[in-house]
């Protein structure tokens, strides 16, 4: 079980780094990186480069759908130890993903993308990182709630 | 320092190094996958104009994430140092310092090799084949951290059944 267990984690961050970074390559440096080009050899290198981040982002999905089960199921024994905390930082960052999710399949729906697409793809970069922040917390949560988080200084006299 | 702000640091330390991480890896994918790709159908002299820009813009944040990464690392290692300094393990497998130094010196060799390929006006030799060779090496550093982090938690279970962490004092 616990080759299983690292492997799902490893898809899932492997995952979030094909989205987050992917999602901040595509929004800030790709399109200053051919604004050099002529209005619409630009506007074609954009779709084809659109057409092939589809592909990407909605592989994530899925694999973000089946590891995050995954994950959940594996820690939900630790989740009901302080539900009070744990549930609404879980239900956060599903809520957080489900909504980024959305947007991403929003903003490349269709050959040509909305006219909005680039505040939404900088608001969904946003809605990453809040989605990533939150994740951290709660396995911060899960690990103090098992006692296995490291002790702080006032606990060890000023050491780790 | 308090509890509080003690865990306040430690949190966002480990959220800019995922962070760092996630911009790293999924730029290098981009750049390395995606937009050679979608430049094909361009002259040679254009793609090489695009992936120039691109490289120019790229550098800063692979420079930040380096700092960060690094930064992050050493304060989140500090943090764990009890555990993987610790010699209460069976066998080297289950040894969480081991995982860490795997996670560390290939995560350093990553970031070096990331660094290099931004330094100076051109790029190396070969740029996509080292990006390539990196980008697996990324990868492999993520794999390490995530059975770091599995030996670590399951290492501590091992040693106090049944008893907190907090209460053994690390």
């Amino acid at each position: 079980m616990v080759p299983l267990v690292i492997f799902s984690r490893w898809i899932h961050i492997v995952t979030a780094c094909l989205a987050l970074g992917g999602v901040f390559f595509m929004r800030f440096i790709f399109p200053a990186g051919i604004s050099v080009l002529p209005d619409d050899q630009r506007s074609a290198v954009f779709l084809n480069t659109r057409r092939k981040f589809k592909i990407v982002i909605h592989t994530a999905i899925l694999l973000f759908l089946i590891t995050g089960t995954f994950n959940t199921m594996i820690a939900w024994g630790k989740y009901e130890r302080n539900p009070a905390l744990m549930h609404p930082l879980w239900g956060t960052h599903v809520l957080l993903a489900l909504v980024a999710f959305t947007i991403a399949i929003i903003v490349l729906a269709g050959p040509t993308p909305i006219q909005s697409h680039r505040k939404l793809m900088a608001i969904n970069f946003v809605i990453l990182l809040l989605t990533v922040a939150v994740a951290s917390t709660l396995k911060w949560a899960r690990e103090s709630s098992t006692g296995q988080s490291s002790p702080t200084p006032s606990q060890t006299g000023g050491n780790p | 320092m308090n509890d509080f702000w003690w865990w306040t640091i430690v949190l966002i330390a480990r959220y800019l190094h995922i962070v760092c991480t996630t911009v790293l890896v999924g730029g290098t994918l981009f750049y390395e996958m995606v937009v050679p790709l979608a430049i094909d159908e361009l002259r040679q002299e254009q793609q090489l104009l695009i992936f120039a820009r691109a490289r120019w813009i790229f550098k800063w944040l692979v420079w930040s994430s380096a700092i960060l990464l690094i930064a992050s690392g050493i304060f989140t290692s500090y943090v764990h140092w009890p555990q993987y300094s610790s010699e209460n393990y069976g066998s080297a497998a289950e040894r969480p310092g081991w995982w860490w130094a795997a996670h560390a010196s290939t995560g350093i060799m990553a970031l070096l090799i990331a660094l290099s390929l931004t330094i100076g006006n051109t790029p190396p030799a070969r740029p996509i084949r080292w990006m390539r060779l990196n980008l697996i090496a990324l990868l492999l550093v993520i794999f390490l951290a995530t059975a770091t982090r599995q030996a670590r938690l399951q290492g501590e279970q091992q040693i106090v059944p049944g008893q907190t962490h907090n209460e053994t004092g690390g």
